[in-house]
């Protein structure tokens, strides 16, 4: 599903990944640790081609950074659900159409728009909240909203990079409990944090990462 | 085909959500193309007004004194041949004594006992479209028909005029190109900074994997909106200040400002194309 094969990717100021490898297997959750600069977001983006190596191979899917064209990027992150630590919501669009966004892109109709986000509007918690505006909701409820528009799509991997780095520990610990639940039903998650003691007690698998080269998988 | 309509809807929303810079980028393009429309509709109006002054030319041709009626007829068909001749009018010597006598109040014939008016003739001259007028060629073809005594015009004035609305013109055209050049640089800059405030909102349709088509789509319906809104307003305020001067002005002068609808649909058109062009350049640079 998800495979670094001794990747290094170096910022112009020298900081980067280095010589970075590991496995994800499609339905696993995963934790990707390290303290702030360590590499994390490096490897999310990575991940979703934003960045591609310098050296080494990222295979994504059927995606190999080493072949994809830049008009398919498009389509493998259409496999992946980005969450994120600032949410990115559109503020400019109610909840129902952030959430449908997704769908637009990809081309849906009407109708299996409505349905399916309606049905991931009520799996996350919002129905009530599908006509607010995401400045009307709170951190936690944004977040969900978040994760809802990640999910509509039905991925294959979500990938949330610090998605409890600006909640409360008890709302913190409700995402992670939704990322969990949508683990069951099959899809992978990837989830970067830097908050090891929200995390260490949950029994998923580690991956640690620090200074830009990985500690332990 | 629904993906189509969305983008459509989207660009058209887009105008609403993004208020502030909707008015920026409709308030340059309609104070730009005001200032233009202005100097099209002036343009315009100094070909009607030059037409108005030249059709006032006149050259008054007298024969000599011994050509009869029927002589003075076959000069006037000699002159209307020539180059230069619009057409000729003949007055013989009894409209002159005539004429004197409206002007003047006197009767010629009671005071000297004979007609000293010689046969003569009225040209007016032809206008060759917006070239300037030379009637210097036709004053020295007439002089050298035999009969005609004296060639009165107003050289001077027709010299004056022509030169004066030479000058105009070319002024005219150069402002206005100088200010087109700035019109595309300022809407398109403008359009491009309204594109640029939203690689926020750019970088998130890219991370969820929008193509960029379907980023960029939206944009430039935004862009072309802007253009046809700012102009259209641009184009009804110079219509209803065209309207109204003509009504407000109508007891005092028989001349009437000319709007030409066609200048204005190009100016509409130019807009669409700068609010496209502007659009496009933005948001090329954010998706690279």
């Amino acid at each position: 599903m998800i495979g670094f094969n001794n990747v290094t990717y170096t910022y112009p100021n020298g900081m980067g990944v280095f010589n970075v490898h590991f496995r994800i297997l499609p339905g696993e959750f995963s934790f990707l640790i390290g303290p702030s600069g360590a590499g994390k977001t490096t490897i999310i983006r990575l991940i979703y081609m934003d960045l591609l190596p310098d050296k080494g191979e990222v295979n994504v899917n059927r995606y190999s950074s080493k072949k994809i064209r830049k008009r398919k990027i498009p389509h493998l992150r259409r496999d992946i659900g980005m969450i994120f630590q600032n949410f990115n919501l559109l503020n400019d669009r109610n909840l129902f159409e952030n959430v449908a966004l997704p769908l637009h892109i990809v081309g849906y109709n009407k109708k299996e728009i409505r349905d399916r986000v309606i049905a991931i509007l009520i799996e996350v918690g919002l129905e009530d909240k599908a006509y607010e505006y995401p400045w009307e909701l709170s951190g936690g409820e944004q977040q969900r909203a978040c994760i809802a528009r990640g999910l509509v799509k039905d991925p294959d991997i979500i990938l949330a990079d610090e998605p409890t780095g600006n909640l409360d520990p008890s709302t913190a610990l409700q995402i992670i409990r939704l990322l969990e639940r949508i683990n069951r039903k099959g899809t992978a998650v990837l989830m970067a944090s830097h908050n090891y003691r929200l995390i260490k007690e949950l029994g998923h698998r580690f991956i640690e990462i620090k200074n830009g080269i990985i500690q332990s998988r | 085909m629904s993906k189509l309509i969305y983008l459509l809807y989207e660009g058209i929303r887009n105008l609403w959500r993004h208020k502030l810079t909707t008015f920026t980028a409709i308030g340059s393009v309609f104070f730009s193309l005001l200032i233009i429309g202005i100097f099209i509709i002036v343009q315009q109006n100094s070909h009607q007004l030059i037409d108005y002054v030249r059709s006032e030319y006149r050259i008054e041709v007298f024969f000599e004194d011994h050509v009869n009626n029927e002589d003075a007829q076959l000069i006037v068909d000699q002159i209307k041949e020539l180059d230069g001749v619009q057409s000729i009018a003949i007055v013989t010597k009894e409209d002159a004594l005539k004429i004197y006598q409206d002007q003047f109040d006197e009767n010629l014939i009671d005071i000297l006992g004979y007609n000293p008016l010689p046969n003569s003739a009225v040209i007016n001259i032809d206008k060759h479209g917006n070239s300037e007028v030379d009637v210097e060629p036709l004053i020295t073809n007439l002089e050298k028909i035999s009969n005609v005594n004296e060639v009165v015009y107003e050289g001077t004035l027709i010299r004056r005029v022509e030169y004066f609305y030479k000058t105009i013109v070319k002024i005219i055209s150069y402002i206005a190109i100088g200010l087109l050049v700035i019109t595309i640089i300022v809407i398109s800059n403008t359009v491009k900074l309204s594109v640029y405030a939203k690689r926020d909102l750019i970088q998130n349709l890219k991370s969820i994997g929008a193509t960029k088509m379907f980023i960029k789509t939206p944009f430039i319906i935004e862009g072309i909106l802007d253009g046809i809104l700012g102009s259209l307003l641009a184009i009804i305020v110079l219509f209803v200040a065209v309207r109204s001067a003509n009504a407000y002005f109508a007891d005092l002068f028989s001349f009437k400002i000319l709007f030409n609808i066609y200048g204005m649909v190009w100016l509409m058109a130019i807009a669409i194309l700068i609010g496209l062009i502007g659009s496009y350049r933005g948001i090329r640079v954010l998706l690279k």
